[in-house]
């Protein structure tokens, strides 16, 4: 018999607060089942509100932080600047710049080129429904149409805007303002800067109020000269714009002849050129061993490049070296909680190249730094490009330092720095626009031999760090 | 009163009950495992617990809770950590699991809230003893703080920042005991235990982006702890009368060592936790009034010494009253009710000033299963309304237990 048998001690203990035996047995047990199921659902479901009890101010907080601010000159965490261009090609920008700088020097010329002509005109006669081919046509005139951003548009109004027909052979995918080509292949240079020699085709005055298309009529002889080449030369002519300040945005050049057919000799047809495609030279340049400035931007684009050395310690002041007024603070990744490149910004040496849109800048690592300047970057340190108005390169904006983060990435080599086994993080860094090219525009800061020249803002924490009660 | 009628002890629940209930039990299995699952954070939380190693938990029962905290001779509490010889009246193998929820309001401040599984327990009858398993929280610390201020650069340059505190740590104990009766009316028991959790401690500045620039970072210093100790606990129910039930109980910790968890620096910290000490009985007053009551006592100053709390009382005090009526039914199940008064001194202060939390207590228990004249499952509800109170910091508090007891006594 079991020990617990008609034990009335127990009895009397297990009925208390429901931990009695019950009656009646075995009944309505569905029901609580399902009950408990339910209640059980209930448990899950209400076992994700999870609410931290919070208070506001700062006694309860047991850590005492202090944040303060450093900034080091480009020789203290910097070196190695140099300055390379050649990345990109204008031709794939959607956009040629027709621009003449403010000096008077330097200025920006769209370059258009077609395949040629079709050889045959569709010529439909008096009451034919059915179109007739004729080769055996007579030009009579032409056009030339170069269409503009009519709403973007820099310097005064009206516009004297010239074409001239291009005579030398170039390439439109290395063109510059010295060579008609420029390939490992081969360098042509142009017989004179700027396009070589040039054949006036005429000129008009535009106003952005009269439309977007800017229309240079062709006599018939210059017309008919442009139908006549052969397929050695195609049909190429340079835009340029006379007045100094003048900044125009071209996106499309049209050539089209027109033309009596021998078929209808009383009417006269237009014959538009194929195969058009246009780039833009320009006469600015930047000198490759500058170190007067730190430049990005351009097509073809510049990049400025240096190498990033941290130092171990920066010599810091105030309430973080208390009792002391001065001490070296030791850069640890943690205690950086903000680094910014400070670049003041500076007038382009090269007028023509002085940006007159948005700069997109972006800081990206040298990936092989021994290969620069064909060197591969990696990608961007900043999440987001840097945008910057023109106005910032203008008489008004130079004096206001612009900023690009850099947290990460300096974090990221102190921490390479700190690790036992480091990787070797690139410590060279490109500055770059976002796109290669990006436009005719260059963005330039004061250089590492400048008063002005860069500097490493940094903002540091320090604490005690978190311990046990 | 009723008797028990079993012929033996059954082996294991799932298998040996006899009365048709298999599935229902394995049924009750599908339904405990959603309770076991997210077993973490063990205890309700404060920001009262931000002292010290944080805030004690209660005994994790309903039943217990609804009586003012009764943490020792109180029949039916199986498998306690505080009271293992209550396991020894256990006829079949069982398991308790309890589910808590509470929130807690601060003058001017949102009301906060979660719901947190304290504990659970597993009896298991074997010839002559009563073996039990379980897991309870013991200590716990979740809070946070928040402060905005102002940093000034220099030149004129200041930059809004937000200092953020966070403290998610819980410690608890894995104990296994035996227990057994003396006669027909002594019950004793002993359980053994290690200490179990983790402490994390945050801190966090963030500074203005619109105000610094993109790619600010915030400032973050971390620390992780992981706890061990070792802990054991002896208790004696006896019956004195029939209408009297009294037990006892001691709780021997060890020192709580906090060890460092990589890359966190500095040495472990070993706090050394006291020998608590608890009394506890019911009385019969009238046929289903009940009057229940315990006293607990520990001496906390070595604890406090080891972590720096210079305000706090060092010894503590726990007490509480119940009143229950068994009488009550509902749909021909006993659906016991009570209430209670718990006055508890906690051991470690808050912004230097002591904590003593008072609540009133109440609560209704149902029997959902039994078979012959043993239950087999039953659940409580306990519920705690009460205050918090530290100096001129006050905070109000409301918890309601849910224990679901598989159990077969």
């Amino acid at each position: 018999m079991n020990r617990f048998l008609f034990n009335p001690v127990r009895g009397a203990v297990s009925n208390m607060i429901g931990a009695g035996p019950i009656s009646p047995p075995m009944r309505g047990r569905r029901r609580p089942l399902l009950a408990l199921l339910a209640l059980s659902v209930v448990a899950l479901v209400t076992a994700c509100s999870d609410e931290i009890p919070t208070a506001l101010g700062p006694g309860i907080i047991p850590v005492d932080a202090t944040t303060f601010q450093v900034d080091l000159p480009f020789e203290a965490f910097a070196s190695g600047a140099r300055l390379d261009g050649g990345y990109g090609v204008p031709a794939n920008l959607i956009q040629a710049f027709l621009a003449k700088s403010e000096d008077g020097q330097g200025s920006s010329h769209p370059l258009a080129r077609w395949a040629g002509f079709s050889p045959i005109v569709s010529v439909t006669v008096g009451e034919e429904t059915t179109p007739r081919s004729d080769s055996l046509w007579t030009v009579v005139g032409g056009e030339l149409v170069l269409r503009v951003d009519s709403l973007r548009v820099g310097g005064t109004a009206p516009f004297t805007i010239e074409a001239h027909r291009v005579t030398e052979a170039y390439d439109p995918s290395s063109v510059s303002w010295t060579h008609a080509v420029d390939t490992l292949g081969g360098r042509i240079s142009w017989s004179a800067a700027g396009g070589g020699g040039l054949i006036s085709l005429g000129s008009v005055t535009w106003d952005p109020a009269l439309g977007d298309s800017i229309r240079i009529p062709l006599d018939s002889a210059v017309a008919q000269s442009l139908s006549e080449l052969g397929d050695a030369m195609f049909p190429a002519v340079r835009f340029s714009v006379r007045e100094a300040g003048a900044y125009l945005r071209a996106f499309e050049a049209i050539l089209s002849l027109q033309v009596r057919p021998s078929l209808d000799p009383d009417s006269v047809y237009r014959l538009p050129a194929f195969g058009a495609g246009m780039t833009f030279i320009h006469s600015g340049s930047l000198d490759p061993a500058s170190s007067q400035v730190l430049v990005a931007g351009g097509a073809p684009a510049y990049r400025s490049s240096f190498r990033v050395d941290l130092p171990e310690t920066v010599q810091v002041s105030g309430p973080v070296c208390a009792p002391a007024l001065t001490c070296q603070f030791e850069l640890t990744p943690e205690r950086i909680v903000y680094a910014g490149l400070r670049l003041t910004p500076v007038q382009n040496p090269s007028a023509i190249l002085q940006p007159a849109d948005t700069m997109n800048l972006d800081l990206r690592p040298v990936l092989a730094p021994d290969l620069l300047p064909r060197a591969p970057l990696g990608v961007s340190i900043q999440p987001l490009p840097r945008r910057i108005a023109p106005s910032a390169f203008g008489p008004a904006g130079l004096a206001a330092p612009v900023e690009i983060s850099l947290t990460r990435f300096v974090r990221d080599l102190l921490e390479d720095r700190r690790s036992e086994s480091p990787q070797g993080l690139p410590r060279v860094v490109s500055l770059t626009t976002a796109s290669e090219p990006s436009g005719l525009g260059v963005a330039a800061f004061a250089g590492p031999d400048t008063p002005q020249r860069p500097r490493l803002r940094l903002i540091l924490t320090r604490s005690e760090g978190v311990s046990l009660p | 009163m009723k008797d028990v009628s079993v012929t033996q002890p059954q082996r294991f629940f799932p298998l040996g009950l006899g009365h048709g209930l298999g599935r229902a039990w394995r049924v009750g299995l599908l339904m405990v495992i959603p309770w076991v699952m997210p077993l973490q954070d063990l205890s309700a939380q404060s920001l009262f617990s931000a002292g010290g190693l944080g805030m004690p938990s209660l005994v994790p029962d309903a039943r217990a809770r609804m009586l003012g905290g009764i943490e020792v001779g109180l029949p039916g509490l199986h498998a306690s950590r505080t009271d293992p010889a209550s396991a020894s009246s256990l006829l079949l193998a069982g398991i308790s699991l309890s589910m808590e929820s509470s929130t807690e309001s601060r003058e001017g401040e949102e009301t906060t809230g979660r719901t947190r599984f304290p504990g659970f327990a597993v009896g298991y009858p074997y010839q002559n003893l009563v073996y039990s398993v379980g897991y309870t929280g013991h200590l716990a610390q979740d809070w946070r703080g928040i402060n905005d201020t102002t940093l000034d650069f220099g030149e004129g340059r200041l930059v809004e920042a937000r200092d953020q505190f966070r403290s998610l740590g819980s410690f608890g104990t894995f104990h296994a005991g035996v227990s057994r009766r003396i006669g027909s009316q002594i019950g004793v028991g002993a359980n053994v235990g290690i200490y179990t959790g983790a402490l994390e401690r945050s801190f966090f500045r963030e500074l203005n982006p619109e105000q610094v620039g993109i790619g600010v970072e915030s400032y973050v210093s971390q620390g992780r702890w992981r706890a061990k100790g070792l802990s054991g606990a002896a208790s004696v129910n006896w019956q004195v009368h029939a209408l009297l039930h009294l037990g006892a109980g001691v709780l021997w910790s060890g020192d709580l060592t906090l060890d460092p968890l990589a890359p966190t620096p500095g040495e472990a910290l070993d706090v050394p936790l006291p020998l608590e000490i608890r009394v506890g009985g019911v009385a019969t007053l009238a046929p289903d009034l009940r009057l229940a009551g315990s006293l607990t006592r520990a001496d906390w100053s070595d604890a406090v010494q080891a972590v720096s709390d210079d305000a706090a009382p060092g010894p503590t005090t726990q007490w509480g009253l119940g009143l229950s009526w068994d009488g009550s039914r509902f749909r021909d199940r006993r659906t016991p009710i009570a209430f209670g008064y718990r006055s508890t001194q906690h051991p470690f202060s808050f912004l230097g000033e002591r904590v003593i939390e008072n609540a009133i207590t109440g609560g209704v228990g149902m029997h959902l299963a039994s078979s012959e004249e043993i239950p087999l499952a039953q659940v409580h509800v306990g519920l705690e309304r009460g205050t918090r109170d530290a100096g001129p910091q006050s905070e109000s508090f409301f918890r309601a237990t849910v224990t679901l007891r598989v159990w077969g006594r």
